[in-house]
């Protein structure tokens, strides 16, 4: 079973992600925001590597830094993190640290389509909790 | 009565206010009817964000909103607010993520009857000349970082010294297409770096040029004053800054998070975040804001640039053939600072509008000469199997809602459920028979985006039009479109 569902939206896209650590909810997260803007058919290539540090002050602005940088990559890099390994979180002092490594590859016009171009990952709705046993929330993209 | 747990108070058949409650600074206000209260915001979380927005420090006399009022980030889209300068608080949540988002209408001099055959050529010409979909890039050379602040700081005048326009486009562009205030360096570099390839580009989504027939004129002589004739062709371009406005929106959002707690502020919604205008947090999102909203207006000016070729193209006429003149450029997504009389004193203010237009009535200074005697041409964009409308605006708007009005129609059903109404159906051959050409990426944008998808604008419009807002002066129909 998928870990995230898409929920209906009036005019953008809404998603709730689950996950038993907030490691998976961000790898979880991340699958939705993939899913999203290269649909459900995309079959990665990977043969590149980027790795990712970033630093908030709360586990939700660190998972839309997070997915910004997902989206920045794709539509600014024009490189699809496809696959999302070794993510880490750790808390330290009063910030929220994420390491991660992302796999990829180039996007290319030839060969892949996109589905969606994301303006922004927001705020709206989201917020961490923990429901039994697991971390849930709701994410909405700004389409 | 009460909508969605919120107590609305019928003022007059087109104006609700929502009495001030715990920890709101000013009422809010609805221009809306019945109608639409019923069959549109039940379910809808709008009227909470018209409260929330009502809390920010600073605001003055209302928290507005235009009967296009729907679901948005932080403020409504529909939402009007104006924060004082000196104690008020400036909010990119009152802007949107797609800044200085807008609509611009040029008028040809020729009619579309005569020429009726060759529209879904023209519409294939401009789907050739103009990048549009997903990620659309390379309408113009890529510029680069240096050319690009000069983008940044010209707006539409960049685009007019090399070659995409006339000197006189400029005069009919609000603000004449440029906010003097910007500054390229307050937008980050990933801002820069999402716009680089994107000028000229129509994008995805909701944003399309229309090619469109006068189809009705309800104000002969503030028609003929715009230059408008029944009858006539003129092409209608809805488009905004693009990556670049989203990512200073994003950008700023995580900045002004931060200040606002520093300054003590304590609001209802993330997405809310702000700071004083008067700050340095403030001031730097200001001038990154303008700074986006003159790259959009460079945008749209390109893009006409481009119309106006596709036109000569496809009728094998000369510019002057065509006797094209820009009517006016308006923006619908903005910030900015102007002067409106609050209990009787002229003051100035930051009024936030977002989803909604600025609508200046006859006599201001900041509208065209031409203008003066109408008030400002305000263009409201609907879906694209319908209409769209001129209107102008009035002292009634100055007087009310800082000078502004709707925007245009919103959506109805999401993008999920507008899939589901067009399953089985061929959404070109029902336009086609109606006589609307139409070029996209693909059957889904199409289906996405259909007509009833949306909410009839006539409904808005005829909200402003009865309160005096803005009153109606043509109705456009489409008859070429082309979609992201």
């Amino acid at each position: 079973m998928k870990s995230y569902r898409f929920i209906e939206h009036t005019a953008d896209i809404a998603v709730e992600v689950r996950g038993g650590r907030l490691e998976d909810l961000f790898s979880n997260s991340a699958e939705a925001w993939l899913e999203t803007v290269l649909g459900s058919d995309f079959i990665p290539y990977i043969n590149d590597v980027k790795d990712v540090t970033l630093r908030e002050l709360s586990s939700e602005e660190l998972l839309v830094g997070f997915l910004s940088e997902l989206n920045y990559l794709l539509f600014v890099h024009r490189w699809i993190p496809a696959r999302v390994s070794g993510l880490t979180i750790e808390k330290k002092g009063e910030e929220f640290l994420l390491i991660a490594r992302l796999e990829g590859e180039e996007f290319s016009l030839e060969r892949h389509s996109l589905k969606e171009e994301i303006k922004a990952v927001t705020f709206h709705n989201m917020n961490i909790v923990k429901q039994r046993g697991e971390f849930v929330t709701r994410i909405v993209f700004d389409i | 009565m009460i909508v969605h747990g919120i107590e609305l108070s019928k003022i007059t058949d087109e104006l609700w206010e929502i009495p001030r409650h715990k920890e709101m600074r000013v009422p809010g206000r609805i221009y809306i009817s019945r109608e639409m209260i019923e069959n549109g915001l039940q379910n809808d979380e709008a009227l909470n964000q018209v409260v929330n927005v009502a809390h920010l420090p600073g605001i003055q006399k209302y928290s507005l909103a235009m009967p296009d009022i729907h679901w948005g980030y932080g403020f409504p889209i529909g939402g009007v607010a104006a924060t004082d300068l000196n104690d008020g608080v400036v909010s990119p949540g009152g802007v949107g993520y797609d800044i200085n988002c807008g609509v611009r209408l040029l008028a040809t001099s020729l009619e579309f009857k005569p020429l009726e055959k060759k529209i879904p050529k023209l519409v294939e010409n401009m789907f050739r000349n103009i990048p549009t979909g997903v990620g659309a890039s390379g309408a113009i050379k890529k510029v680069s970082r240096q050319e690009m602040k000069r983008i940044l700081r010209m707006g539409s005048h960049w685009a007019i010294e090399n070659g995409f326009g006339r000197d006189e486009d400029a005069e009919f562009t609000e603000e004449t297409g440029i906010l003097k205030g910007a500054d390229p360096d307050s937008v980050f570099e990933r801002a820069i770096e999402r716009g680089l390839d994107q000028a000229g580009t129509l994008g995805s989504g909701n944003h399309f040029m229309e090619v469109d027939t006068v189809e009705e004129i309800f104000d002969e002589d503030k028609a003929r004053t715009f230059g408008l004739f029944k009858g006539q062709l003129v092409i209608l371009i809805h488009t905004g800054s693009r990556g670049l406005g989203y990512q200073v929106c994003d950008d700023y959002l995580k900045v002004l998070l931060k200040a606002e707690s520093k300054y003590g502020f304590r609001l209802p919604d993330r997405q809310l975040a702000c700071a004083p205008v008067k700050s340095a947090e403030g001031e730097k999102y200001l001038s990154a804001m303008q700074a986006a909203a003159n790259f959009a207006w460079n945008n749209r000016q390109v893009i006409m640039h481009l119309a106006k070729k596709s036109l000569m193209e496809t009728f094998n006429m000369s510019e002057s053939e065509l006797g094209c003149h820009l009517i006016y450029d308006v923006c619908h997504n903005i910030a900015k600072i102007e002067e409106h009389e609050i209990d009787g004193k002229k003051k100035k203010v930051c009024v936030h509008r977002k989803g909604a237009t600025r609508a200046f009535a006859p006599g201001s200074r900041n509208i065209p000469l031409r203008y003066r005697e109408t008030g400002q041409p305000v263009i409201i964009p609907g879906d694209m199997g319908r209409y769209s409308y001129v209107m102008a605006g009035t002292e009634k708007a100055m007087e009310e809602t800082f000078g502004s009005s709707c925007h245009g129609a919103g959506r109805m059903q999401s993008r999920h459920q507008a899939l589901k109404h067009a399953k089985g159906r061929d959404l070109v051959a029902e336009l086609n028979k109606k006589g609307i050409s139409i070029q996209a990426h693909g059957n889904r944008t199409i289906a996405e985006e259909m007509p009833e998808a949306y909410k009839d604008v006539a409904d808005v419009v005829n909200v402003m039009h009865k309160a005096g807002i803005t009153l109606k002066v043509a109705k456009l129909r489409p008859v070429g479109v082309i979609k992201g």
